[in-house]
């Protein structure tokens, strides 16, 4: 996409005789609140796929539209005010409709969504769009709610004024969708010509904006009657909930509400997600065929299961087998049916399926989130939010609506990224994507549990303010962060406010329900398979290289061998931790956990917290599992806060101070809150924002925001010699 | 109509128009006369109906402020209310519409 294409559309593109035709296009186009997205499924029904614009950040949803001629391509537009865009979903809109969208030629037909209940506001961008000379159809939805607020409209007279079939229609009720169906096949495989239009604004020699609303006043004043009483119950309960006391009231209360019922909600599938998992791990570990097989017939399994998992993988990211992906499919596959067998458990164990495991659990919330975003969204009650945070979220260089995102980003940073495209001004939503992993999500609970049992659980009182102190520390990291954003890199101040406050209406639950499907395949898709590969990188990381038994200490060695001639069946649990130990101290993780000792020194951390920092780059959370293994108590033993926190405590320096002062933990703590430490978001955020460039730039800023912290923090701490 | 500026006060000459900014006005309805600025704030403003020669109904003084424009609702911070000079409507002449 390039930015506004300002010369005139090309012709449409007729559709020649013959039969071998690519499918017509059918754009749906429409003011934001005007129920298109409802209109769109009315006329889909449940086929829609959503996509990626190419090159753009934007989404686009696109279905089946069956007509009595044949059939057609339904685009589901982006919701825009005008041609004059001024966001990038807007933008697009407006290119697509110019046929300035690369890759995607102007549509066959154009059919405009209209609010039958504000009429006149919406024949500004129809008149836009007529202007275009496309084959237009004006869709008069939510029929049903004009006619309940005793609103008459001249269909007939209203077409004649536009130049265009108008029809109206009910996406809740049904009513009319055969006739938007009839409209459409007739413009698209009908002789119907464009009638003869001559714009509103020709000869206009003043401002265009007002010749245009000019014409739909006066266009609304002949074909539209409405009784003085509409709009009363909008503004009735605008009283309270815009009201500069009541709205904060309000706003809070509905805040507080979401988050509860998020965390309530998430919890039990969270937990399944969990166990299934884990399950599913000891099924296939147990289930794993042993070594004896034949080596030929071996490989060929192997490789064949490998070549499969990549065909799935492949099929849901949408990537064509083409030379290059063939052949890394291929070579990894080759080299997984060379792998030693116990080296393939692990990785199908400790690699994919954690991994897989490590996506899945994010879609809990996610699923929950954007429900509830879209009841508020539908009900009206968002813009009012915006409205009421604006004050105070300029006071950063925010716009209001960023408190979407920000409520969002405490349950979990990747839902209240996805949902950071409410934010109209590119750079606004790109600060506020920057700062969201800032603020303490659900995922960094147990660490902060972890920490806080480790060092008060003398104190409730202490224990408690290491929670409040941890989100406070991170929503002022947040504020503070984005406040620098704002000053410097991404310098200008917050768009001013410009927002549509539309008539309370009645959420409706299929339209929320489609943007859950919606939200949670884009996830799935498109951050899932970077989530796995880097997930199956760190396997490899903390596998490798493996420890030869010959490097193994001698008493651990010796159990290892009686084993294998049979003087004992197993090895006791305590063996078996100490080897997990001593291959994780030895593969690369271990190792660069030792290599990078005298960075991480200043702020009290000793080499096995590194390789828990390390490894926990993806998952803040498995820093927990990996002390365990680390600390010689096995993995299993990490859900056990109690042996974990007494196995920690034990541990001594070699000065035989204890590794986890007051000071080591307080550090600990701050570098979890601040520090990036987590691959999912990161996935995300390339994903929103379209380039890697930010997505490092997070983890740059954000590690570098908690080393610092946590060094001033240590380094505090020893000074009063709680080091 | 409660203008914080008190017009009555006002010496103005014949034959100009009384206009302040709309940020200065509580209620009631006013006539847009210009708009002050450029770039993709004014458009903003001026998409959305508030646009020189449209009556823009005041719902809710602060910032932002609550606008009726267009048979919609619209919130619009203060300073971007201060760049649109308008002049009140007298109620008696509230219903011959603009052309």
């Amino acid at each position: 996409m390039t930015g506004l294409d300002t010369s005139p559309p090309p012709a449409p593109s007729l559709p020649a005789p013959g039969g071998t035709l690519p499918t017509s296009r059918v754009a749906l186009v429409g003011n934001p609140n005007t129920g298109k997205t409802s209109l769109f499924n009315a006329l889909t029904g449940l086929r829609a796929k959503t996509a990626n614009f190419p090159g753009s950040t934007v989404d686009i949803r696109r279905g089946r539209l069956d007509l009595e001629n044949g059939e057609a391509e339904l685009i589901d537009l982006p919701g825009l005010y005008s041609l004059d865009a001024l966001s990038p979903e807007e933008e697009l809109a407006a290119c697509v409709l110019r046929g300035a969208a690369e890759g995607e030629p102007v549509p066959d037909a154009v059919l405009v969504v209209i609010d039958a209940t504000n009429v006149e506001r919406n024949l500004y961008l129809a008149s836009e769009i007529i202007d275009l000379r496309l084959p237009t159809i004006v869709a008069l939805n939510m029929i049903d709610a004009a006619s309940a607020a005793e609103i008459t409209i001249e269909v007939e007279r209203l077409s004649s004024h536009l130049g265009c079939p108008v029809v109206a229609v009910s996406s809740r009720t049904g009513s009319g969708l055969a006739e938007v169906r009839k409209a459409v096949d007739d413009q698209l495989f009908g002789a119907e010509l464009p009638q003869d239009h001559v714009s509103c604004t020709a000869g206009c020699t003043g401002c265009h904006f007002a010749a245009r609303f000019d014409w739909a006043e006066q266009v609304a004043t002949e074909c539209v009657e409405t009784p003085d009483s509409h709009g009363h119950r909008t503004a009735t309960i605008d009283r309270i909930l815009v009201n500069p006391i009541g709205g904060m009231i309000a706003f809070l209360a509905v805040m507080v509400g979401l988050f509860f019922l998020i965390f309530s909600m998430a919890e039990v599938p969270m937990t399944m997600v969990d166990e299934g998992f884990a399950v599913l791990a000891r099924v296939v570990d147990e289930a794993f065929p042993s070594a004896d097989m034949h080596p030929a017939a071996w490989f060929g399994g192997a490789v064949s299961l490998s070549m499969a998992v990549f065909w799935l993988a492949y099929r849901a990211a949408g990537i064509a087998w083409s030379w290059k992906s063939g052949s890394v499919a291929t070579v990894v596959s080759v080299v997984v049916g060379m792998m030693p067998a116990d080296d393939l458990n692990s990785l199908l164990v400790d690699g994919v399926i954690a991994g897989v495991g490590g996506v899945i659990i994010f879609l809990p919330q996610i699923c929950i989130l954007f429900f509830f975003i879209s009841l508020l969204e539908q009900s009206g009650y968002m813009a009012r939010g915006a409205f009421v945070m604006e004050r105070l979220m300029r006071l950063v260089g925010l716009p209001g609506k960023a408190f979407v995102p920000m409520i969002s980003a405490h349950a979990c940073a990747i839902p209240g990224i996805m949902a950071a495209r409410v934010i109209e001004d590119w750079r606004d939503r790109l600060v506020t994507i920057l700062v969201l992993p800032l603020l303490t999500c659900s995922a960094r609970l147990p660490v902060y549990s972890m920490i806080a049992v480790l060092l008060f659980s003398g104190s409730p009182l202490y224990a408690a303010l290491v929670f409040v102190g941890s989100y406070v520390l991170g929503i002022a990291a947040a504020l503070f962060s984005a406040f620098c954003l704002k000053k410097t890199i991404l310098k200008g101040e917050a768009v001013p406010l410009v927002i549509e406050l539309p008539p309370y209406r009645v959420p409706n639950l299929r339209n929320a329900l489609t943007t859950v499907f919606e939200r949670a395949g884009v996830f799935l898709r498109q951050a899932g398979s970077v989530i796995l590969l880097i997930s199956v990188i760190l396997w490899g990381l903390a596998t490798y290289p493996s420890l030869p038994e010959n490097e193994m200490p001698a008493d651990l060695a010796a159990q290892v061998e009686a084993v294998r001639v049979g003087q004992m069946v197993e090895l006791p649990d305590e063996v078996q931790q100490e080897i997990l130990q001593a291959r994780l101290a030895h593969s690369f993780a271990g190792r660069m956990g030792r290599f990078v000792e005298p960075v991480f020194e200043p702020l009290g951390f000793d080499w096995r917290i590194n390789v828990g920092v390390i490894s926990s780059f993806a998952a803040r959370e498995v820093i927990i599992s990996t002390l365990a293994i680390m600390y010689g108590i096995g993995e299993d033993a990490a859900d056990d806060e109690e042996t974990l926190v007494e196995t920690l405590r034990r541990q001594k320096r070699p000065d035989g101070t204890p590794t986890f002062s007051v000071g080591t933990g307080l550090s600990l703590l701050v570098f979890f809150v601040l520090a990036m430490q987590c691959l999912p978001t990161q996935a995300v955020t390339k994903r929103e924002t379209g380039s890697w460039k930010w997505a490092v730039l997070q983890l740059v800023y954000m590690t570098a925001l908690a080393y610092v912290g946590a060094l001033i923090v240590f380094q505090g701490c020893s000074a009063f010699g709680l080091g | 109509m409660v203008p914080l500026v008190d017009f009555s006060s006002d010496p103005t000459p014949e034959g100009t128009i009384m206009s302040a900014p709309l940020s200065t006005f509580r209620c009631g309805q006013v006539l847009c006369e210009s708009l002050t600025g450029e770039g993709t704030e004014v458009v903003r403003l001026k998409r959305m109906g508030i646009c020189s020669g449209r009556r823009i109904d005041v719902i809710q003084p602060g910032d932002p402020m609550i606008l009726g424009v267009v048979g919609a609702r619209l919130g619009i911070s203060r300073k971007l209310a201060s760049r649109v000079l308008v002049s009140p409507v007298e109620e008696t002449a509230a219903d011959s519409s603009p052309q």
